[in-house]
């Protein structure tokens, strides 16, 4: 028992100081990993001093009696515990600072008693649950910036790790404790800067299985969390009482505004269909979510025939003591509720300033955001009190209903008064033709659904979706020019378009600006929704359901066919979107467009299967593939490098003839000492005892060396004089 | 070549749970980040593997002949090692009696060749078949541990202890003088010669010099060392220990009379009847590393051996004398009222001292 109990107190120490720096910057990028999701400022800095201080500590006195050091160790986790519960029961919906905060003082606190070889492991793997929440909280990817030189230093330190572990094995294994005699030093497991080339090569391994094994993991739905991420509570300057306020526009107001590509025109009380321009492609939020889906914005009632706007600003205001927000959905959002529709839930990471607008999937019913209260509007669109600014976090709860075509077949035409009374509204200087263009795509409809994918259709097939276009060449209505001048343009002049259609049509309609789902990032498993995504397009009430969407433009996909899981369901999946996304965005060159006619479409394909085809041919040229050249001795391979010197020079071993022969033979021409030296060495080699030493190999390479820089100075020489 | 065998370490056993744990994180939490770590912590678990099977495939060992060894000391089994890859953290183990040892190669070049002696302690005194040297990689990161058993047929002789005698065991002659155990003693006449000169008058033989008309001189012999049979009891049934300690004292008593110059013959009686060893030390030394106790009783064993005990009084060491009544000197552990006793660790001594 006391043998057990001096073992425990003094334990066999590691001794490798290689092994306890390395560890020590494994724990410190994981640190400094955690801690970049959130402005921890100099906190950050201070346990970083702490863990190497604590390395330090355990180092210096890891033979010693640390019974005291325990003691005071446990007391400072007591008091982390209790700090971290007392901040969960003051604010239970922000676990991620204090959550990060706790963890950082355990591994500190950690650091100071690290005696053994076994704990030092323990602190390795500790730093991968402090990856783990880093990565769990990263949106973006600056995380990489972190996982690669922690994966580097977490190989040096598995390989010093499994070097020590094997001398102490062999060393426990009877061999030297009781050795009368023990032989010489045995030679380091690792020389001086072994094991970082061996790590790196080591990395490269791991990082290409890793890449592979994450191609194809399965993603199934998740999200079964009931505290739903949103940023803490902000000191928010004046607040805004319902109005909308859009930062790109800050005018606001009538009259043709001036084009902005930061920001859509479209998020403000009003929409101009006369604006031009292109928006850029940086990413204004990350999503998420497990299903794709157009994240409304706002909703638009009255066409002004230059544009539209929202008619009644007055809103209700929805508050809350403790989130989340419960919303109620505005006068003129009707469902008919059949059975509980699935809850869905988004989660809203802004990465660019946008308007005061909760972007979310309809029929929202919570919400959670740094604030007390909300603005809802009859058509439903939650107003914040404060603009989004960069770097917020609200989540919204919402419960989607996708009705069937045969529910929207079955709906009928019982409009409610006030639905009809404002959703079929037309300004007096709508041109006739519009009507009558109405009236010829909608004769034929049996039922109003019917009528709704007759127009669709039509817009879809007839007109051509184009950001080129050109101002209006002339005064008048935006919809009559679009359909039957310019016939081509933005979602703007669609969606307007179907919506002005299906009112003169009598089937009630409105305008919804918001945000496409985006692009799913392969590695952050958010969808990335970009400037570019700012979408406009179409709701149709049916009586017995409600607002169902509809998309007018060409090449966008219909909203029916959304719902889809946000996340493929295999790695390659997600990285071949991405990036024909990616790629489908880039416009090719005029010239290569008149070559191939079809690569607008196909060239994410041709990219992709050029790339593989480009790799194979390094991988071949690189002799890694297909053949595998089996091992050769080394001295072999230095002697078959002199045989080819002196083939060179004209001299060739005959059949038969032994390698000393032809030594004896090529010196009487060649006259170098290395020919018979290294003739020697491969005989030892072969025939002797110990096979190819170390000190063989050696003086063998230095001896082809030599022949070879003789061979380059004779050359030289011999054009020198020529 | 026997398939090697694979099993995780605690390092991959927590790599494995923390994937999982994580996996299931990654999933709820729907962090594509947290896949790529789980991606990773897998690819540690089959890099880890794989390295591991490699650094037992690729290698070949053959292990020569083992130095006989002593009780106390340590056994170094020769083994030549050779790779046709750079392998890396690579052991060598071997069992011999319960006794296990390893050898930690740090690096094994490709292509070459090199000795790696693996050492442990020696068991107890005997003989003992090494079957086989197993070769043991924890691949570069130690996810697994991957052992491979190749056969290796070598014998491992542990040879017991011995001490220097101060005075050897010798009978009591009739007078009550020391008898040593020898039955010749003087120069014994050889021959005779034609007489050199230098040599001494008095060794002219008179007679034949008359006869033959010329000088002729005596020619001697050396005189015969004096020869000990030494008799281990090798009875069956006796306890392993006790045959040691016996095998001890016998070899202390052997490496003290050869030391002084005198013969020592051993002698026992195994399963396959009475066996003996006349040699120098090193042939008397394995026999007392391979004595069984396999016998017939001590008494019996005398019996058998008395064709090679005419004229000698054998020194008979025995962990079980009994009541032996028989002209032999014997040994027996200390406290079995004998004229000489051994202790455990071969040390012979006069009782009576």
């Amino acid at each position: 028992m006391r043998r057990f109990l001096t073992r425990i107190r003094r334990g066999g120490d590691e001794g490798s100081p290689a092994l306890r720096v390395w560890t020590a910057l494994t724990v410190l990028v994981s640190v400094f990993a955690i801690t970049a999701h959130e402005d921890f400022g100099a906190l950050r800095f201070s346990i970083a001093g702490l863990v190497a201080l604590g390395f330090l500590f355990s180092w210096i006195r890891r033979r010693r009696n640390n019974t005291w050091v325990k003691l005071l160790l446990t007391a400072g986790c007591l008091w982390a515990a209790w700090v971290f519960l007392q901040a969960l029961s003051q604010d239970p919906y922000h676990t991620s600072i204090p959550l990060t905060i706790f963890l950082l003082w355990l591994q500190t606190l950690h650091s100071f008693d690290l005696p053994r070889r076994r704990d030092l492991l323990f602190s390795v793997l500790t730093s991968v649950v402090l990856m783990a929440v880093a990565a769990a909280f990263t949106v973006d990817m600056a995380f990489g910036a972190f996982f690669l030189p922690y994966a580097l230093a977490a190989c040096v330190t598995l390989v010093y790790n499994t070097a020590e572990a094997g001398m102490a094995a062999a060393a426990g294994g009877g061999s030297a404790a009781s050795d009368p005699a023990p032989a010489a030093p045995p030679r380091p497991a690792l020389q001086r800067g072994e094991a970082v080339p061996i790590a790196a090569a080591l990395l490269g391994a791991l990082l290409a299985v890793a890449g592979l094994v994450f191609l194809f993991t399965p993603r199934l739905s998740g999200l079964f969390i009931t505290t739903l991420p949103f940023t803490p509570t902000i000191s928010i300057g004046e607040r805004l009482q319902g109005g909308i306020i859009n930062p790109a526009y800050p005018q606001g107001g009538d009259g043709t505004q001036v084009f902005n590509p930061n920001g859509y025109f479209g998020f403000g009380p009003n929409v101009d269909l006369r604006v031009r321009g292109r928006l850029n492609d940086r990413v204004v939020m990350r999503v998420r979510t497990t299903e794709r889906r157009n994240w409304r914005g706002l909703v638009f009632d009255v066409y002004t025939g230059t544009g539209w706007r929202i008619d009644d600003h007055r809103v209700r205001l929805h508050t809350a003591a403790v989130p989340p927000i419960e919303l109620v959905h505005g006068r003129d959002d009707v469902y008919a509720y059949r059975g509980r529709a699935r809850r869905l839930v988004q989660t809203f990471y802004i990465q660019q300033d946008q308007p005061n607008v909760a972007f979310a999937v309809p029929r929202a019913e919570q919400i959670y955001l740094p604030g007390d209260h909300v603005y809802v509007d009859r058509y439903t669109n939650v107003r914040l009190p404060f603009t989004l600014d960069r770097g917020m976090i609200y989540t919204v709860v919402s419960r989607p209903l996708d009705p069937t075509p045969e529910q929207l077949q079955r709906a009928g035409t019982a409009y409610p008064g006030f639905i009809l009374e404002r959703y079929l509204q037309l300004p007096p200087s709508l041109p006739p033709r519009v009507a009558v263009l109405a009236r010829q795509l909608t004769g034929d409809a049996a039922t109003p659904y019917d009528a709704v994918r007759v127009v669709n259709r039509y817009l879809w097939t007839q007109y051509r979706y184009d950001l080129t276009i050109g101002p209006q060449r002339r005064p008048g209505d935006a919809v009559d020019y679009f359909l039957f001048a310019e016939r081509r343009g933005y979602c703007e002049q669609f969606a307007s378009a179907m919506a002005v259609l299906l009112r003169a049509a009598g089937i009630p309609a409105r305008l919804v600006t918001g945000y496409t789902p985006g692009t799913v990032h392969p590695l952050t498993g958010l969808l990335e929704v970009r400037n570019s995504d700012a979408h406009a397009w179409v709701e149709v009430f049916f009586p017995g359901v409600g607002w169902v969407e509809f998309e007018p433009t060409p090449s966008f996909p219909d909203p029916a066919a959304l719902g889809d899981p946000a996340v493929p369901r295999w790695g390659w999946e997600g990285f071949a979107r991405y990036f024909s996304a990616r790629l489908a965005a880039v416009t090719p060159p005029a010239w290569v467009i008149s070559l191939l006619p079809a690569a607008g479409k196909t060239l994410p394909w041709m990219v992709i299967a050029g790339s593989l085809g480009a790799a194979l041919l390094l991988l071949r040229r690189a002799g890694r593939f297909p053949a595998r050249v089996p091992p050769v001795d080394p001295v072999l391979e230095s002697y078959a490098a002199l045989l080819r010197l002196l083939a060179r020079r004209g001299l060739r071993r005959a059949p038969g003839e032994t390698p000393r022969e032809f030594a004896r033979r090529a010196n009487a021409v060649v006259d170098r000492p290395e020919i018979e030296s290294l003739t020697a060495l491969l005989e030892t080699s072969v025939f002797g005892p110990n096979g190819s030493t170390p000190d063989a190999v050696a003086a063998a390479k230095r001896m082809t060396a030599l022949l070879q820089d003789a061979r380059r100075f004779d050359r030289a020489d011999g054009k020198r004089h020529a | 070549m026997r398939t090697p065998s694979l099993r995780p370490t605690p390092e991959g056993l927590a790599c494995l749970v923390l994937a999982g744990f994580l996996f299931l994180l990654a999933t709820n939490l729907m962090a594509g980040w947290l896949f790529f770590l789980v991606a990773f912590l897998v690819a540690l678990l089959l890099v880890g593997g794989v390295t591991a099977l490699r650094g037992v495939r690729h290698l070949r060992v053959e292990v020569g002949p083992v130095p006989p060894t002593v009780e106390g000391g340590m056994v170094a089994i020769p083994v030549l090692v050779q790779s046709s890859r750079t392998l890396r953290f690579v052991r060598l183990a071997a069992v011999v009696g319960g006794q296990r040892g390893e050898t930690f190669l740090p690096v094994v070049e490709r292509g070459t060749k090199r000795q790696s002696p693996v050492r442990l302690a020696a068991p107890a005194r005997g003989v003992y078949a090494l079957g086989e040297i197993r070769l043991i990689s924890p691949g570069l990161i130690g996810m697994f541990q991957a052992e491979r058993r190749l056969p290796a047929r070598a014998e491992v002789v542990v040879r017991p202890r011995y001490q220097v005698v101060n005075d050897l065991p010798v009978g009591v002659s009739d007078n009550g003088g020391a008898e040593v155990p020898q039955h010749r003693r003087g120069y014994e006449l050889f021959g005779i010669r034609e007489y050199l000169p230098g040599d001494p008058a008095r060794h002219i033989h008179w007679r034949s010099s008359a006869r033959h008309r010329r000088l002729l001189v005596k020619e001697f012999e050396e005189p015969a060392a004096p020869i000990l049979a030494l008799v281990v009891d090798a009875e069956r049934g006796q306890p392993p220990a006790d045959l040691d300690a016996a095998a001890r004292a016998a070899a202390s008593i052997a490496w003290t009379a050869l030391q002084r110059g005198w013969q020592v013959t051993l002698l026992w009686c195994g399963a396959d009847g009475p066996a003996t060893v006349r040699g120098d030390w090193e042939q008397l030394w394995d026999a007392l590393a391979r004595l069984r106790a396999d016998g017939p009783p001590l008494s019996q064993a005398l019996g058998r051996l008395n064709a090679h005990l005419r004229e000698t009084v054998p020194v008979v060491v025995s962990s079980r004398p009994g009541s032996l009544r028989l002209p032999v000197v014997l040994v027996a552990p200390a406290g079995s009222a004998t004229a000489w006793e051994y202790d455990r660790d071969g040390a012979v001594r006069c009782a009576a001292s």
